[in-house]
């Protein structure tokens, strides 16, 4: 039986499958279409690697870590417009999705939430939701808890069971304790944790991959602030990188090449095994990989555009998608922001950001004030509260409105903007049949090959959800004591396309009719005995929490499950 | 196309190879080097140009006369510009300042100051993104792509040219001849000189602007806090200073900002800073993580951004249209979320927190 495996991502999902492999003795090649920003990474240990990032914003402006917009663009349009015939209406960037060795994990924001197990039985517990293709899981949350708990050992997660509520601790048990106390709360947030207290809610100390004391020799989280979309500078932070891929490249089992862009899955004549990976290299040079198991973990996007552009007579349209599915269900975090107006500056950059959880949110809500809405629940997500905006983002963001010059300039010297503390409501997004990937007809990136073209407007859940939910998240800030006035943005209200694009699942459901689905409940393609997908590409419906604890868990379920029952 | 070269890599080597060592393939490995600064920094601009770009930063940031504190101009923006547009010319190119600190918190070393050699993706996208694609035809798969360097020299000849002495005029004329432009090569300048003057004034000062910190100094920001970080009593317990804006009066500062006439505000901001009620819709974008989404999509063009928040914050400003009804809801519900809730605990209204400082020290 196969023991070597090429693995195309080495963020959260593809890091992982790689140090288990590893561990079981496989061979494998991680392809990587981003560069290493981490000096000595394969040959020191990750407390001794160094590090190009810093507490540096024009960096992160100029898309360090990330694909660049005009050599990799993505399009990107709404669904009414696609129902125009609009091919697309932007092209470029999208966000906040990375390309590094190590992935977008180099610079995330490290909340470790869990899911829940209500999130796994969705379907069959609320029933169907027009115009939404949501199902159950076809694993749940047993299936994932001792990943969850593995992975959470070895990333160094901090949290503080005993503050935790009731039902979020019914809802994702926990066999052990946090492996450390949480670093202390912003000052900001505990305002607006008051605030939520006012309410009834129960805030808690958000759990994160963030060390509050030395943790494997890499020393505590000093509050800096400078987190999500910025590199630790210190090396607190557990993430993909230092976690798994670094301790993997160590074992001599793995192998990363950088920079390499796949392009294509090789099948045989009959479509029903994978031979070879080609990717091409920075210069163009097209390169062929044997390969006898086949992991895809570039993310949601990525893995079907590569899906898609493996087609053959075999799968003509798309590696695996017999069922139609490849690319369909894109869902993205749609976010409802708060913030809370105070007279003070309340210092809301010190502390890693957002300190605190709260779960008041999730739902599902049934009662007759959503039936006025005209669906027939509503499920929300967690809130994350406490975040605030370093000066260059700060007068960017006012720049936006009042234009520059004097008005700008008088602002930025009154420290408006820090003045204030944010929060963010992390939305359940349901999965749409039009909410899909598919091959740019025209746009290519600087290869040539054919760009992903994401078609995506969230669904009237929604906008109910933002309509229900904004109003607690705005009375929430308005309760903060010393608040003296507080403002929503709720995005799927304000919005009809992408607005949010660091949290992204959907595009290879997986699932046990392969009429239906992409994956098996293993990760493989339904239609492909050696090709898994690993990443969330095969979660069918995305529950309101940070992903990234989930992809690592259930990267690891898959990755056991492949080292187990091979071809399952 | 590029003629295909077929290069199979054997498994079995690649993984030999790996069996012996973690041997990694990556082309980052040369070390980071300090980039010519002063005197010796990169050109691009002619000085007529430079002089004329002085000119345009200085009302994106204006300083003296018009304010005691430091502009653009102070803080070096437009020679930062100008060392951008001429990146190339020296090695370094100063894109990406290095790691993991600067010395201004803590560390005697001041990482920031070698910048870091770009691998050569990172080199394609960024002379692609500076000199333009110049009729290459393997950089124009998705259309020919307009240079930083063109989009300045046309724009600040264009401007020299329509505006014969704009450099010699006073700041408020300065405003009304680039605002009032028709002139394309005008206002695609001026866009993404605003942008980048926002970038040199508040960007760290390796980039070249922010000369001596004054573009923090002047907004209270404290810089990079690395290694040092702070202390649990900063961050559970700071001293949290009165911000000056809550003070004057509305209209005044409206008046003094030139901003325009106070739009329909939310019922909930009735009590709000007035100032701040004004720009409120802006506050929850003060998470850069969800701005990031909105910056990637303006790719630098400040209008663009500007377009694309204006659109997203428009209902939440007036409440007539579907969405402004629906945000009219939001608030009467959260409206009535408080009152229950202050009915409950008691509360009136909510205690503006004392400097926590203070009563720490008290204690």
């Amino acid at each position: 039986m196969s023991r070597e495996a090429v693995v195309v991502g080495s963020g959260a999902a593809g890091s992982v499958v790689a140090w288990e492999l590893a561990r079981a003795g496989w061979d494998v090649t991680i392809l990587e279409r981003g560069r290493n920003l981490r000096p000595g990474l394969g040959r020191r240990d990750s407390s001794d690697l160094g590090t190009t990032y810093g507490s540096d914003e024009l960096k992160g402006r100029r898309g360090y870590g990330f694909p660049d917009g005009l050599l990799e663009p993505y399009t990107t349009r709404t669904q009414a417009e696609a129902r125009k015939g609009v091919a697309r209406s932007a092209q470029g960037a999208l966000g906040q999705l990375g390309a590094a060795v190590g992935g977008t994990t180099l610079h995330y924001n490290a909340k470790t939430p869990r899911f829940w197990r209500q999130d796994f039985h969705q379907r069959s517990a609320l029933g169907p939701v027009a115009d939404a293709q949501v199902a159950d899981w076809p694993i749940d949350y047993g299936d994932l808890e001792p990943h969850y708990d593995e992975v959470e050992y070895r990333l160094g997660v901090q949290g503080d069971r005993s503050a935790m509520p009731e039902r979020t601790l019914r809802q994702s048990p926990r066999r052990r304790d946090f492996v450390m106390r949480p670093n202390p709360p912003s000052y900001a947030a505990s305002l607006v944790a008051d605030g939520a207290r006012a309410l009834g809610f129960e805030p808690y100390p958000f759990p994160a991959a963030v060390n509050s004391r030395e943790f494997q020799d890499r020393p505590a989280c000093n509050s800096c602030g400078m987190c999500s979309g910025f590199g630790c500078p210190i090396n607190a932070r557990g993430d993909a990188l230092v976690s798994y891929l670094n301790p993997a490249l160590r074992t001599g089992r793995v192998r990363v090449v950088d920079r390499a862009w796949v392009h294509r899955i090789e099948t045989t004549r009959d479509g029903r095994r994978a031979t070879a990976v080609h990717y091409r290299d920075l210069q163009g040079r097209r390169h062929r990989l044997a390969a006898s198991t086949v992991i895809l973990a570039g993310s949601p996007i990525n893995t079907a555009r590569l899906l898609l552009l493996s087609a053959t007579g075999a799968h003509p349209r798309g590696l695996g998608n017999r069922s139609d599915q490849v690319g369909r269900n894109m869902m993205f975090h749609n976010f409802t922001l708060s913030a809370a107006l105070f007279t003070r500056d309340v210092k809301p950059l010190r502390a890693q950001s957002a300190t605190v959880q709260v779960d008041d949110l999730m739902g599902p809500f049934t009662g007759p004030e959503v039936q006025a809405l005209g669906v027939p629940y509503v499920v929300g997500g967690v809130v994350q509260v406490g975040s605030g905006a370093p000066p260059l983002e700060a007068s960017t963001t006012l720049s936006s409105l009042v234009g520059h010059g004097t008005a700008l300039k008088q602002l930025m010297k009154v420290g408006l903007h820090a003045g204030i503390c944010g929060s963010q409501l992390v939305h359940q997004d349901l999965p749409q049949a039009h909410n899909r990937v598919d091959l740019d007809p025209k746009v290519t990136d600087f290869h040539g090959v054919p760009s992903a073209r994401i078609t995506y407007s969230p669904h009237r859940h929604e906008q109910a959800a933002a309509l229900l939910l904004g109003a607690r998240m705005e009375a929430m800030h308005l309760l903060a004591p010393g608040a003296t006035g507080a403002v929503v943005l709720p995005f799927p209200i304000l919005s009809d396309g992408i607005t949010y694009t660091a949290h992204l699942a959907g595009t290879a459901r997986m699932g046990r009719d392969p009429r239906t689905s992409v994956c098996a409940p293993s990760g493989r393609l339904h239609d492909v005995g050696n090709v898994y997908v690993a990443d969330a590409s095969t979660w069918p419906t995305y529950p309101g929490f940070n992903p990234t604890l989930t992809i690592m868990a259930n990267a690891r379920r898959i990755a056991r499950g492949l080292i187990d029952r091979p071809g399952e | 196309m590029r003629p295909t070269v077929a290069a199979p890599v054997s498994r079995r080597a690649a993984l030999a190879g790996a069996a012996t060592s973690a041997v990694v393939v990556w082309g980052a490995g040369a070390a980071a080097a300090a980039v010519p600064t002063g005197a010796q920094r990169a050109r691009y601009l002619t000085s007529s140009r430079l002089a004329v770009l002085r000119a345009v930063v200085d009302r994106v940031v204006p300083g003296q006369p018009e304010d005691t504190v430091a502009g653009a101009v102070a803080a070096g923006c437009h020679e930062a510009i100008d060392a951008l547009l001429g990146a190339f010319t020296v090695d370094p190119p100063r894109i990406y300042a290095g790691g993991p600190f600067s010395d201004r918190g803590g560390s005697r070393v001041n990482h920031f100051a070698k910048f870091l050699p770009l691998d050569r993706y990172e080199e394609r996208a960024w002379k692609l993104r500076i000199l333009g694609s110049r009729g290459h035809r393997d950089l124009e798969r998705n259309g020919p792509v307009t240079g930083m360097q063109q989009v300045y020299r046309t724009g600040l000849d264009a401007l020299a040219a329509s505006v014969p002495g704009f450099t010699l005029l006073p700041g408020p004329l300065r405003d009304l001849a680039l605002q009032g432009s028709q002139n394309a090569a005008v206002t695609a300048m001026f866009d993404l000189a605003v942008a980048h003057t926002l970038e040199f004034m508040y960007g760290a000062p390796e980039y070249g602007g922010n000369k001596d910190g004054v573009g923090w100094h002047a907004v209270g920001f404290e810089g990079d806090r690395q290694p040092r970080g702070y202390t649990r009593a900063e961050v559970t317990a700071p001293k949290t200073e009165l911000l000056p804006l809550v003070d004057a009066p509305l209209e005044d500062l409206l008046d003094a900002l030139g901003l325009p006439a106070l739009p329909p505000l939310p019922p909930v901001l009735t009590g709000a800073a007035p100032t701040a009620a004004v720009l409120s819709p802006l506050l929850p974008l003060a998470s850069s993580e969800v701005m990031a989404g909105l910056h990637a999509r303006a790719a630098g063009s400040h209008r663009e951004l500007a377009e694309q928040v204006r659109d997203l914050v428009a209902p939440v400003l007036s409440s007539s249209g579907a969405r402004g009804e629906t945000m009219a809801r939001l608030h009467a519900e959260a409206d009535r979320l408080v009152c229950e809730a202050r009915s409950r605990t008691g509360r009136q209204s909510a205690a503006p927190p004392s400097d926590p400082a203070e009563s720490e020290g008290a204690r």
